[in-house]
């Protein structure tokens, strides 16, 4: 079988491919190109999440405009991203507040715990990031609930509702194999028993909670009954898992060894690259892309670590090196939005339904200061603003923003993390 | 990389937080005659500043006042009952002030409620709670049962450093992560304990040139493998290495690929050309590692090779199992201390092509490298100790059994081809399954739970099995379900028991994860059944035994590495401008820190030594970036520093320096912290929420210590920093590295900035900055000019340093943090150790002799 190009599908080309994923074969491509029957359709398609984290911040006047509203004067940063200004907005101000002033507050970056269970980080207890929150609610839907790649500055940005950091890919060929290469035949009969074998096991733990539970005092007790609800949430995933592992993975138009021999800024490219892959095959709702520290030599003309330039003291030269990382992070980031935003039949574009959020946990390197963060929002349909300005002063939460991303993909949720209200922009 | 200066806007911490641990027992609480004292001393001297409305420094202590039993808001009761106890609240400028009487009276009375309130909750729910194995723990207890080492780094998600490392019972959760990845590890360990093929230990040995040959084959051009690996010798009977890289070494390849387990690695090894000097070999572990830190995790071994004659080395390494994508593991060994790419320039333009390069620098003779392993023969220690004579084989091994029943076992497999087992894999087999596997269960549970199993217990796996077996009609299958399940399970993944005293399996488990971080071996189990641990001497002569066992790690490094911290030690990368920075030092400091504990540990040194010693423990690589001369080799050994040096005790050492600074610069305040959280044990609070950060400004010529001065002045944050600042300031003369220095070094510098040469490493050329300066006044109010003075001030205070030794002890043996009814207890342990000076190995004996240490 060969592989077929996505995006001009008749769908019975398309179910005969065996490429069908549950619940999923719904692309653009079949759909009807106008009219009102095309608007309806285009409302019930599938929306997703992109989530972009990244360590080491900006140089403010790198990244934020002068002026607010939608003709704001490109920066730096933002000249690249240019073509896409009419689907992009910038914040400017927003914060987690109370978060101390370290490289550690990447760990509150997509979950926004409250102040005090970060403050110091040999005590953090953290709460489920947004990317995991969706994951959740959305279970089911796709082949893997989310799909969590790359590297850190200090620690992991993606949380289960235990606070447990969820364990990212580092390499994109793993990541590649996982979505889109086939288990032989009998890989897959093994792997389809292991997971019975897991339900059982699991089946079989809750009855040994409860005996446990009879020699322990109330504390433990209570923690041992919120255990048998993991036990009985992990059964249901396994049971989730069973459903789709005999189903054939969707094929694309790529080898394995495309996704070889990542380095720092050709890691970030096929991390976008297997973003938007993941997404048009609809393997995932939910992507998480997390950046790493580049070393000197990696891209033309560094001669610094991106950390060592980042606390760049106002030093001219450094801020230039540190400036190379910055145009490197976001010319890449301009290629994942342009290979979301190829408009294909119909005039819909992934990037119309998917929020791809670009946020880092520094609003200036140099001192690790935790406010005014450098905040990103592109396409998900929003009516966006272009530059959108908060008083630093008023530290508006970015759990506001997230709030108002989770209701925007059809998550009634009230409060998240330390969330005060929820932001009216992007419109 | 914590902020450097995080300036104080609000005049008191935050430090008094309200965390309500709301318990049942307030039903119990009776309204006494001296809650109603209590109310009225808080509400005379506490709540003018501290009500609601008021909240000075963010504490509401209204709570206090209405009549609430110490049992809630515990916390705020302690900061409070602390804070009047040092006479700090009320502040001396108050309106109102108690007499003495007052105090004294007040503080009993708190002490009681508080001691009273510990007690009845230790009753109900036990002091510690309940705790699943961090993943360290799980790993060696399963590498234990399957006797392969695993590497469970891809397996079982990342601890987070507070419950992984400190081992806090609560704060290891269990999330849907965390049941997957035990069944990924339970997998994992059951695929080494059960191996599909069996395997017969090899052993070969390949000559240097032999080897070089390899290589030769493999690239092809002369030049380029003289300079990654050298060339022959004259004789052609030995390879001769010139450089050390990253990259190039000789693979040592055992097995294709390795089977995880034991090997033993000889070599015939000698240093030439190095004027008697000795040189050093690492042996590496190659292959994908997930690990934050491969370089430390990678290095197995680092030997010295004499600089006369030749020198035999033996080395027993562990190839490690793992869940990852094969990327087939293999030992490597390099001539660590060679240096990289000598004089490649001046090789090449020898024309080495058809000539022998007349180098004159240092060089690695390597006669000959051999391999043999797995030292253990099949099916392994794991299945002797588990399986015992069970039968396990292949359908091909039982024909041949059943033909010749006489024949050795090896005999029936030896003769099959390789491939015989990837479609007939041996398995357990069995012609009574029912009776077999009630047999083997029963003796293999209680080595899996670390405790006898009752019959229910028993009954129970013997029912699952059956399940099993009655689905599939395979015994070999339904008992490695049956296995699994046992792996899986709690009464495996956790340890802890109803409140009240351990019990003596229970105690045993406690004790064996806290001094080896391994399940109880068989004596300790023996002893247990016996009774024996319950007498003191008895129990003091297990932890004897359990610390002088042989170890794969330096004794209590898991401890040393939650305590001090060490597991940050690769959280930064040091500055370009620290072109002596390498993975020899970074690995050498390191040991140096874990090697110094155990031998506070072997020799029960006094804490004193914590910050001041007249002995170190050093390498060729820590004597030179330390300025010690006569320290040839990477090995450790011990040193006697010299007279006025400015090292000796942990506080000094090269790790500690370097993971308390941000990279590029040194932080008083990250190090000032640090000292008074990790060996002070009393850590300061962190900056009020809302502190902005100090944006450094490089360009200046403001040295940090300038910087700190004029925020120290200022009131508001003069109260935590004169406190946090002065021993970071003590600490200025080390570098980010450790190094020593007497003036900064510039990072960025203009026409005007001088260059200079360090003493220690004189190849190497750094730009001048200003002079550190010297003169530290302490929070006491004691003026100290250096290090050497801040030494002996932190040295009078060694009781204080063992009581927060004895603080983390616990909470690391425990899984619960020391609460205020512990206080009383710790007190006598300190005053019981005293006369030892407060020696290491007195005070592990006097926490695991405590009730607190054999109480759940």
């Amino acid at each position: 079988m060969n592989p077929v190009n996505l995006r001009i599908l008749p769908r019975r080309l398309f179910l005969r491919s065996g490429a069908i994923c549950l619940g999923l074969p719904l692309l653009e491509a079949m759909l009807p190109p106008c009219g009102r029957a095309a608007e309806r359709a285009r409302e019930q398609l599938p929306k997703s999440l992109v989530l972009v984290g990244r360590g080491l911040g900006v140089h403010a006047d790198h990244f934020f405009p002068v002026d607010d509203g939608p003709n704001y004067q490109p920066t730096r940063a933002l000249k690249v991203l240019d073509p896409h200004r009419a689907r992009l907005t910038v914040f400017s101000g927003l914060c987690h507040p109370g978060y101390p002033n370290t490289h550690h507050t990447e760990a509150g970056l997509f979950t926004g715990v409250s102040a005090e269970r970060i403050e110091k980080f040999e005590h953090l207890r953290n709460t489920i990031s947004l990317d995991q929150l969706v994951a959740h609610r959305w279970q089911g839907r796709t082949r893997f609930s989310s799909v969590v790649m790359g590297g850190q500055v200090t620690t992991p940005m993606s949380y289960d509702a235990q606070g447990v950091a969820v364990s990212s890919e580092t390499k994109p060929s793993e990541t590649f194999r996982r979505l889109f290469l086939n288990g032989a035949p009998d890989e897959v009969q093994r792997e389809l028993s292991r997971l019975r074998e897991g339900r059982s096991i699991l089946d079989g733990l809750l009855a040994q909670l409860q005996r446990l539970q009879q020699r322990l005092g109330p504390r433990d007790r209570d923690r041992v009954e919120q255990m048998a609800t993991t036990v009985r949430t992990t059964e249901q995933e396994l049971l989730r898992s069973e459903a789709w592992v005999m189903r054939p993975k969707p094929r694309v138009a790529r080898r394995v060894e495309d996704f070889e021999g990542a380095r720092w800024s050709s890691g970030q490219r096929m991390r976008y690259d297997l973003a938007a892959l993941a997404l048009q095959t609809d393997s995932t709702r939910v992507v998480v892309s997390t950046e790493t520290v580049g070393a000197a030599g990696e891209i033309e003309g560094s001669s610094l670590d991106q950390h060592d330039a980042s606390h760049h003291g106002k030093d001219p030269a450094k801020l230039e090196q540190f400036a190379k990382y910055e145009d490197e992070e976001t010319r890449n980031f301009g290629l994942l939005l342009d290979m979301l935003s190829h408009p294909v039949a119909g005039d819909l574009a992934l990037l119309d339904r998917t929020i791809v959020l670009w946020a880092s946990n520094l609003g200036n390197p140099s001192s690790h200061a935790s406010v005014n963060l450098p905040i990103l929002v592109a396409g998900g349909g929003f009516k966006h603003r272009g530059h959108v300005r908060y008083e630093a002063d008023r530290q508006v939460p970015l759990s506001n923003l997230y709030l108002r991303i989770l209701n925007h993909l059809g998550l009634d949720e009230l409060r998240f993390g330390a969330s005060t209200g929820v932001l009216a922009e992007p419109g | 990389m914590a902020s450097d200066l995080t300036m104080c806007r609000a005049g008191y911490s935050s430090g008094l937080r309200l965390i309500a641990s709301a318990c049942g027992w307030l039903i119990s609480w009776a309204l006494s005659h001296e809650t109603q004292a209590a109310d009225s001393f808080v509400q005379r001297f506490c709540l003018e500043c501290h009500d609601t409305s008021t909240r000075k420094g963010n504490v509401d202590l209204s709570l206090l006042a209405e009549n609430s039993p110490p049992g809630l808001n515990e916390d705020l009761w302690v900061r409070a009952y602390d804070q009047v106890e040092i006479q700090t609240m009320p502040p001396r400028r108050a309106r109102m002030q108690p007499t003495a009487l007052d105090r004294s009276q007040w503080l009993q009375e708190t002490r009681e409620a508080l001691v009273n309130a510990g007690e009845q909750r230790r009753r109900r729910e036990g002091r510690a709670p309940l705790r699943r194995l961090s993943k360290t723990e799980l790993q060696n207890t399963l590498s234990q049962l399957c006797g392969v080492p695993l590497d469970l780094a891809l397996a079982f998600p990342e601890e987070n450093p507070r419950g992984g490392y400190m081992r806090l019972g609560q704060a290891l959760e269990i999330s849907p992560q965390h049941l997957l990845g035990l069944q990924r590890a339970a997998d994992l360990a059951l695929d080494q304990l059960l191996p599909s093929r069996p395997w017969l230990s090899e052993s070969r040995q390949t000559s240097g040139a032999e080897w070089l040959k390899r290589q030769q084959s493999a690239i092809g051009r002369d030049w380029e493998i003289v300079l990654r690996w050298g060339a022959r010798t004259r004789d052609s009977s030995a390879l001769v290495c010139f450089q050390s890289s990253q990259h190039d070494y000789l693979q040592i390849p055992i097995g294709q690929p390795a089977r995880p387990g034991r090997y033993r690695i000889r070599a015939r090894l000698a240093a030439e050309q190095t004027q008697g000097r000795p040189l050093t070999v690492a042996l590496i572990l190659s292959g994908y590692s997930s690990q934050p830190d491969p370089t430390l995790q990678r290095i197995l071994e680092l030997r010295d090779v004499s600089g006369t004659g030749t020198t035999l080395l033996e080395v027993e390494v562990q190839v490690p199992a793992q869940s990852a994508r094969w990327e087939g593991r293999s030992v490597l060994l390099t001539p660590w201390s060679l240096p990289a790419q000598p004089l490649r320039e001046a090789l090449q333009a020898e024309e080495l092509i058809g000539n022998r390069p007349r180098f004159t620098g240092p060089t690695l003779r390597v006669d000959w490298v051999s391999w043999e392993g797995p030292l253990d023969p099949w099916p392994g220690r794991g299945f002797e100790r588990l399986f015992g004579a069970s039968r396990f084989e292949n359908r091909q091994m039982r024909d041949a059994r059943r033909k010749s029943p006489t024949r050795a076992a090896e005999a029936l497999w030896t003769k099959l081809p390789p491939n015989a087992f990837d479609v007939d894999p041996c398995r357990l087999q069995s012609d009574q399954p029912e009776s077999d596997a009630k047999a083997r269960l029963s003796s293999i549970l209680p080595i899996v739970f670390r405790r006898p199993v009752a019959e229910p217990e028993l009954t129970e796996f013997l029912s699952r099995f059956q399940a099993s077996f009655r689905a599939t009609a395979d015994f070999h299958l339904a008992m490695r379900m049956t296995l699994k399940a046992a792996l899986c399970s709690p009464e495996f993944v956790f340890l802890g028991n109803r409140p009240g005293e351990l019990d003596a399996y229970g105690l045993a488990s406690r004790l064996s994860y806290f001094l080896r971080s391994e399940p109880p071996d068989d004596t300790l189990i023996l002893k247990a059944g016996r009774g024996e641990l319950k007498q003191r001497p008895a129990l003091f002569v297990e932890v004897d035994r359990l610390l002088n066992l042989p170890q794969r790690k330096p004794l209590l490094s898991d401890f040393t590495d939650a305590w001090l911290e060490l597991y940050r030690i690769q959280e930064t990368t040091p500055n370009r401008a620290y072109g002596e920075f390498d993975d020899g030092l970074l690995w050498s400091m390191t040991r140096e820190t874990l090697s110094y504990v155990e031998r506070m540990v072997r020799e029960d040194r006094p804490a004193v030594e914590w910050v001041r010693s007249d002995w170190g423990i050093l390498n060729e690589r820590l004597a030179q970036h330390y300025s010690v001369p006569g320290v040839l080799g990477m090995e450790l050994r011990d040193i006697k520093w010299p007279a006025g040096s400015p090292r000796g005790g942990v506080i000094t050492h090269a790790s500690i320096l370097k993971l308390t600074s941000n990279g590029t610069v040194t932080s008083p305040v990250k190090r000032g912290a640090w000292i008074l959280d990790r060996i002070l044990g009393d850590p300061p609070s962190p900056p009020p929420p809302g502190t902005p950060a100090i944006e450094p400004d490089i360009r200046g010529a403001a040295t940090i210590r300038q910087q700190l001065d004029q925020h120290r002045n200022q009131p508001a944050c003069n109260r935590c920093h004169r406190v946090i600042d002065p021993p970071g300031l003590a600490l200025e003369n080390f570098d980010v590295i450790g190094g020593w220095r007497e003036w900064y070094r510039v990072l960025s510098p203009d026409g005007s900035t001088a260059t200079a040469r360090l003493p220690n490493y004189p190849a190497l050329s750094v730009w001048r900055g200003p002079d550190v300066e010297r003169g530290i006044l302490t929070a006491e109010g004691e003026q100290v000019s250096d290090i050497r003075e801040f030494r002996d001030h932190l040295a009078r205070q060694h009781r204080r340093i063992a009581a927060s030794l004895v603080e983390k002890l616990i909470t690391y043996g425990t899984g619960a943090n020391p609460e205020f009814a512990d206080r009383t207890l710790i007190q006598s342990m300190l005053t019981a150790a005293e006369s030892q000076g407060f020696g290491m190995r007195t005070l592990l004996k006097e926490v695991v002799g405590s009730r607190i240490f054999l109480e759940q």
